[in-house]
């Protein structure tokens, strides 16, 4: 069971290094915010150090939602959903296994990227740790949460603006506790409070959302 | 020794609507070990609907399909015995021909046994194309791929839409053998086509669409 599990993710990832042009779309996307957001609003360090943890995690949830939208797109479309039904292994395991290697392909690079991005924002030193963390604990939430919505609307044309309108709203508790908790360490206060919200989030994802995530893709193919 | 109860692929009643329209109703079949059920049909008459169904990817408006008497929607052993060849073939083109079948043995938690999978890439027509991406394919070896998944995993119940399509005469006749073969193994094998196939004509049951 573990050997199909660890292969969905080796093969997606094999997938996604031959498409390497899809793979940098957040990356760029994170990276474009980061840059143009001090020249339109202000260069004023002090002004951005205030905005920097709630910009960033903003940014993380537009880039993860970005990247949501093809998760099973082109399997839906070549019918590999349909052979990883058939498969003896529980589905919800090899799905968890996809979303394991999105979250490697989406959220990793944002893991190396945020440190860069709180420097050009000047976010106090004392909050890079606890943003990385945050980012950390906080984005394969934002992969679980958005498979469910991805898998509703992988039979959709066009399903992206749905996919926003279902998987928003969901993101909103991992964005506060996310951007309370480096906000709390830029102003050298405790985060713990929110760490263990989102350490307990991430821990009730994945258990609960691969059961969605598995029901969810099979109501679109029914 | 009790001998075991034969296994059982059958159908009552089953009714189907897709978009407010109702493509059949009150079909039924049953076929067992070493039977084919050929599914004729126009355009748009429900064919892949039917195969569908006999998968249990989706359900019918009415009745039921049953694998030894149980229903084969989340049916958790079923499921384990299916081979599924639809119209699109679970073959993923930034993957060589090899890579697919690795992985696809691989998902299905069996250790990729190289020279088997090089035997069934040669006897698919393929072993030249073995390191090429599959989406650089023709749509008849692309179709050959996928029909080679089928030997490698050796399920009970083959389920196939259109096999044939975009597949050269030479190749059919292989296939053809490779069906026969399946068959007299007491395998059971579930088909649309527009073709005539060339298998012992009196295990066949057939059912028509309109």
């Amino acid at each position: 069971m573990l050997g199909a599990f660890i292969s969905i993710i080796q093969r997606d990832l094999l997938l996604a290094y031959r498409r390497r042009a899809d793979l940098m779309n957040p990356v760029l996307f994170y990276v474009i915010v980061a840059t143009l957001f001090p020249l339109g609003v202000s260069p004023d360090a002090e002004f951005l150090g205030r905005l920097a943890p709630g910009l960033v995690w903003v940014t993380t949830l537009l880039a993860a939602l970005i990247s949501m939208e093809s998760i099973f797109r082109q399997d839906f479309e070549d019918g590999s959903i349909e052979q990883l039904l058939l498969n003896p292994h529980p589905f919800s395991l090899l799905i968890l296994g996809k979303v394991v290697a999105h979250w490697l392909i989406t959220g990793v690079p944002m893991l190396l990227i945020v440190p860069v991005m709180a420097m050009l924002l000047h976010m106090p030193v004392q909050a890079v740790p606890v943003l990385w963390i945050t980012i950390l604990l906080g984005t394969p939430i934002l992969s679980l949460i958005g498979a469910i919505g991805a898998a509703l609307t992988a039979g959709f044309r066009g399903g992206g603006v749905l996919l926003g309108l279902l998987v928003l709203p969901l993101y909103v508790p991992v964005l506060i506790f996310a951007s309370s908790a480096v906000s709390a360490a830029a102003d050298g206060l405790a985060v713990s409070g929110q760490l263990a919200m989102l350490g307990s989030g991430l821990i009730l994802a994945l258990v609960l959302a691969p059961l969605a995530i598995s029901a969810s893709l099979k109501i679109s193919m029914s | 020794m009790p001998t075991p109860a034969p296994r059982v692929l059958e159908a009552h009643d089953l009714k189907c609507i897709r978009g407010g329209k109702e493509l059949f109703s009150g079909l039924g079949f049953s076929i067992i070990s070493g039977e084919t059920l050929v599914v004729k049909g126009s355009n748009g008459s429900g064919k892949t609907s039917l195969l569908r169904i006999i998968c249990g990817f989706s359900q019918p408006a009415a009745g039921r399909v049953t694998w030894c008497s149980e229903s084969v929607y989340g049916h958790e052993n079923y499921r384990q015995q299916v081979s599924y060849v639809g119209h699109q073939s679970g073959v993923k083109p930034d993957l060589t021909v090899l890579e697919n079948l690795v992985f696809m043995q691989r998902l299905a938690g069996e250790n990729s046994k190289e020279p088997e999978i090089k035997e069934i890439v040669r006897a698919a027509g393929l072993f030249g194309q073995r390191n090429m991406m599959t989406g650089k394919l023709s749509a008849g070896q692309r179709r050959r791929l996928a029909l080679a998944k089928l030997m490698l995993q050796q399920r009970t119940v083959w389920v196939l839409d259109e096999p044939l399509t975009a597949l050269d005469k030479e190749f059919i006749g292989r296939f053809e053998q490779v069906l026969k073969d399946h068959l007299e193994n007491k395998g059971m094998l579930v088909v649309t086509t527009h073709r005539e196939l060339k298998i012992p004509e009196h295990r066949v049951k057939r059912i028509g669409l309109s």
